[in-house]
């Protein structure tokens, strides 16, 4: 079945195979047709007030989670699986948090954070001072390039950019094309004219990297904002394109991040090894916040004896999300299983199937070792896999997240974007001042660190910042 | 190193004054093996097994501290223990093998290598004086058992097709070259290795050495012995095959060919998998063959050319070997192959069942030689000395590329992927 764009215009489209997928993507002529109402949408969309749009973004959320409930998306769980490799129920339990991230209340708790005067600034020009004012207008339009695996990450930079009254081009993964596009889908059963225009104001289509059209997008079109999440070298070639673009359109990057746990013998209690087996469990650990590496700070007994407590949920876990497993993965995990325990680490496993896996290594890191014979076993294809490494004090721990970045287990990603802590309290305060000069993003508890507040940037930034610009308006004047 | 020097240095060997060195040393020269009983051998190298890890455990920190920490006594430890003491070959690669020689590894030995196909760094496998004399003995005498007869000294003559130089990176072309030397066999190395540079990057290639080739297809000698990857009497047979019939009379005014034959006790010996060639099966190949090979019997009467396939790989001393048609594989009998389960990894009792193949090598003295390679096998009973045979699959293929993303965004799907 051709991956077709969906699009509230039939725009003209270019039919190709791309792998296994026959995709039809939107033309260069196509696009410029779509861009050049840009303007005109934009206006009408955000001559409605912001409450208006909110209405219909959560009414979305709504109808997904009805549709959920109603066992209609079944054979979406299953194609999305297939597509994906995530398990069924891993599909499920991510249908089921879609609500979470299309809802009028996160949404507007999120814009509320983002702009200091107060939401009413994305609908007209609001006090920020003595006579002195600002209107955030859409900066517009925003090409999201959105590459990852799973359901929920495109939605939030997609939704917020529409809710910012921007025209919005969102291209999906092959993997998740399908997923995103049933979700917004839910705008064509909604009447009323604010439904009518967001539909005019969203387009999903998806481009291959060589594609004359993404080309045309990145270094020709009249487009104010590319939001690329992703890592090299896809980032690197689009950085080049946009850089020769007439209209300098903001590039927006959110490159690949992962995880960190930090555990200490005060904070290895139950609700920690629970915490970090749901986190080891949740999206197969490829959450750009998924823990792929911890460090446990303490002794070798406490720490053996909390990898047992994780260990064993891990077990009830995997019974209710089982991993989707192939022969490659089950081959290559015990390969590098064995690798970690003949050079030292003791290695905890599933007792039935290659499932999960923690490494527990004294001091360094063993897996850097036994990646050079399996550089296959790359963060991209980890599964449900983490090394806790043993360490004496909390300034080890704070090295080896610095460290991260540069080490070959970890190759791909630019640096750890969230910390899980379970920690005594009296080091808490010291070791978030240590993150924190660190470049860390995130720093949570271990328990859920997958959760995103509302009110949270995105790796470090603000999005909904990133998709407008501030009209300034002075009515007194300043000189004497 | 020649065979003579080979047998000489390992004649000096410290080790052999180890009890179990000494054993192994007695044992690998014996031919009666061969003719033991599947209970008897089964229960030999349980035996060898414990005094092997013992020997491990006395000349090696590594090993001793490794049985420690995986909980296993070398008094009591048994065939499930090797589940857990083999190693995926992939951990030979590079430098990967040094960590697991004994501290006293005796130096002046020779390195091999996997020929690099897979486009990783290669298994690169230090052999001592001494192992490379247990090698030389024990293939040697599991060749004759699956030939069916004793190589005769100073009889016969052998092709193979490889280059001289791979004597000294390939195991088995250096297996060859040793084992025929001990016979004192003649050997034609078929192919010359030409080395040049383009555009800066150095590359070398193997191109037939004709005259070698007519020498070998002239001889009268017997028995002519091919050795041979499987590509290489594929390509030879399709060569005859494509010859149309101007060709094939001219070509056989000049060589005498086709058919090549073999003569009394030919045979033709295939090893070292496809070299990346995408070949027909097996049986094809031998079927093809046959048109344009001919052999006889010891008793000189004509009988379809014999092959004769080596499994081997650089990371064992000692292959599994079969007669086409009618034996499959079987290993040396103090060679204990095991198939490992591929979801538990744990060993495979009952015959019938697909496992990954694993190989323990007692014999071994410079490191505890279990691994597994990577490839899917299968067992079946067997009237044999070792009671079971193995039927080969297929390799293990680890995908390359990343089949999934990160969740949040990994890169452009195209561009990180190598499937099509």
């Amino acid at each position: 079945m051709a991956l077709t764009p969906l699009s509230n215009r039939a725009y003209a489209c270019i039919e190709k195979k791309v792998g296994n997928h026959v995709v039809a993507e939107i033309s260069e002529d196509g696009l410029s047709d779509l861009f050049s109402k840009a303007t005109e949408v934009q206006n009408r969309l955000c001559s409605i007030p912001l409450e208006e749009r909110l209405i219909v973004i959560d009414k979305i959320g709504k109808a997904w989670a009805e549709k959920h409930r109603k066992g209609e998306l079944d054979a979406l769980k299953s194609e999305l699986s297939d597509s994906t490799g995530y398990s069924p129920g891993m599909i499920d339990l991510e249908f089921s948090l879609v609500h979470s991230a299309i809802n009028a209340l996160s949404i507007k708790q999120n814009l509320d954070a983002s702009f200091p005067p107060g939401i009413s600034c994305l609908d007209r020009f609001t006090k920020v001072g003595n006579d002195e004012y600002c209107w955030f207008r859409p900066r517009g339009p925003v090409f999201i390039i959105s590459s990852g695996n799973s359901l929920i990450p495109p939605l939030i930079p997609t939704t917020i950019s529409l809710a910012t009254g921007n025209m919005t081009l969102l291209r999906p993964s092959l993997a998740n094309f399908s997923g995103v596009k049933a979700v917004y889908s839910l705008l064509e059963e909604m009447g009323g004219d604010v439904a009518e225009l967001m539909r005019e104001a969203l387009t999903i289509s998806y481009f291959s990297h060589d594609s004359p059209s993404l080309e045309y997008l990145l270094s020709k079109s009249k487009i104010g904002v590319i939001n690329f999440w992703g890592g090299e070298p896809a980032r690197t070639e689009i950085s080049r394109r946009v850089s020769s673009n007439p209209s300098h359109p903001a590039l927006i990057i959110n490159g690949p991040l992962t995880g960190y746990a930090i555990v200490d013998a005060a904070g290895a209690d139950e609700s920690a090894a629970l915490g970090l087996a749901k986190n080891i469990l949740l999206y197969d650990q490829q959450l750009c916040s998924s823990p792929t590496e911890g460090v446990f700070v303490g002794g070798w007994a406490e720490a053996v004896e909390f990898v047992n407590r994780v260990g064993k949920r891990l077990d009830e876990l995997t019974e209710k999300l089982p991993p989707k497993l192939t022969e490659s993965h089950a081959y290559i995990i015990e390969a590098v299983r064995r690798s970690l325990q003949f050079k030292g680490s003791m290695v905890f496993k599933s007792a039935s199937s290659p499932s999960w896996t923690i490494a527990l290594s004294k001091s360094r890191s063993i897996l850097d070792d036994a990646i050079q014979a399996f550089p296959e076993f790359g963060l991209h294809a980890r599964r449900r896999f983490i090394e806790i490494i043993v360490v004496e004090n909390y300034e080890d721990a704070l090295e080896m997240i610095e460290g991260l970045p540069k080490r070959k287990s970890f190759r791909g990603i630019d640096g750890v974007q969230s910390v899980g802590l379970s920690v005594s309290d009296d080091v808490r305060e010291r070791l978030c001042k240590g993150l924190a000069e660190r470049g860390i993003f995130r720093i949570l508890p271990l328990e859920d660190m997958y959760m995103r507040s509302a009110l949270e940037p995105y790796d470090g930034m603000n999005l909904a910042q990133a998709f407008t610009y501030a009209v300034y308006r002075r009515d007194r004047i300043l000189a004497e | 190193m020649s065979s003579s020097e080979i047998f000489k240095r390992a004649s000096e060997s410290r080790l052999l004054k180890d009890p179990f060195v000494e054993k192994v040393w007695r044992l690998i020269g014996d031919t009666t093996l061969f003719r033991k009983s599947p209970d008897f051998l089964l229960s030999l190298r349980r035996e060898m097994l414990r005094e092997s890890l013992d020997f491990f455990k006395r000349h090696s920190t590594y090993y001793s501290r490794l049985f420690e920490r995986l909980g296993i006594d070398p008094k009591n430890a048994d065939f499930p223990d090797l589940a857990k003491l083999a190693i995926p070959s992939d951990m030979l690669r590079g430098d990967g093998h040094r960590q697991f020689l004994i501290d006293d590894v005796e130096q002046g030995g020779e390195y091999f290598t996997s020929s690099g196909t897979t486009g990783k760094d290669p298994v690169k496998i230090y052999r001592s004086p001494l192992d490379l004399a247990i090698m030389i003995k024990a293939n040697t005498y599991l060749f004759e058992h699956v030939y069916g007869n004793k190589l005769e000294e100073g009889k016969g003559i052998a092709l193979f097709l490889a280059a001289p130089e791979l004597r000294h990176k390939l195991s088995f072309v250096a297996f060859v070259q040793l084992t025929l030397e001990y016979k004192n066999i003649e050997l034609l190395y078929g192919m010359d290795l030409i080395q040049g540079e383009a555009s800066g990057t150095q590359w070398q290639k193997l191109v037939p050495n004709k005259e070698r080739i007519l020498k070998f297809m002239k001889s009268k000698a017997e028995p002519k012995l091919l050795f041979t990857a499987p590509a290489g009497i594929y390509l030879l047979s399709q060569n005859f095959e494509k010859m149309n019939i101007l060709k094939r009379i001219v070509y056989k005014l000049v060589t005498g060919t086709p058919p090549i034959e073999l003569g009394r006790g030919g045979v033709i010996v295939t090893g070292g998998g496809s070299k990346g060639y995408a070949l027909p099966p097996y049986d094809d190949i031998v079927s093809t063959s046959w048109k344009y090979f001919t052999a006889k019997d010891p008793s000189g009467a004509e009988t379809p050319t014999p092959f004769m396939d080596v499994l081997g790989m650089t990371e064992t001393l000692t292959a599994l070997i079969d007669r086409h048609g009618s034996l499959n594989k079987i290993p040396h009998p103090l060679s204990h192959v095991f198939l490992l389960d591929p979801k538990t990894y744990n060993v495979i009792e009952e015959d019938g069942k697909e496992g990954i193949l694993g190989i323990f090598n007692p014999f071994v003295t410079s490191w505890l030689e279990t691994f597994y390679p990577g490839d899917l096998m299968s067992s079946m009973p067997s009237t044999s000395y070792y009671g079971r045979e193995f039927k080969y699959i297929r390799r293990f293929t680890v995908e390359e590329g990343w089949d999934l993303q990160r969740a949040c965004g990994g890169t452009m799907e195209e561009m990180m992927t190598t499937k099509g």
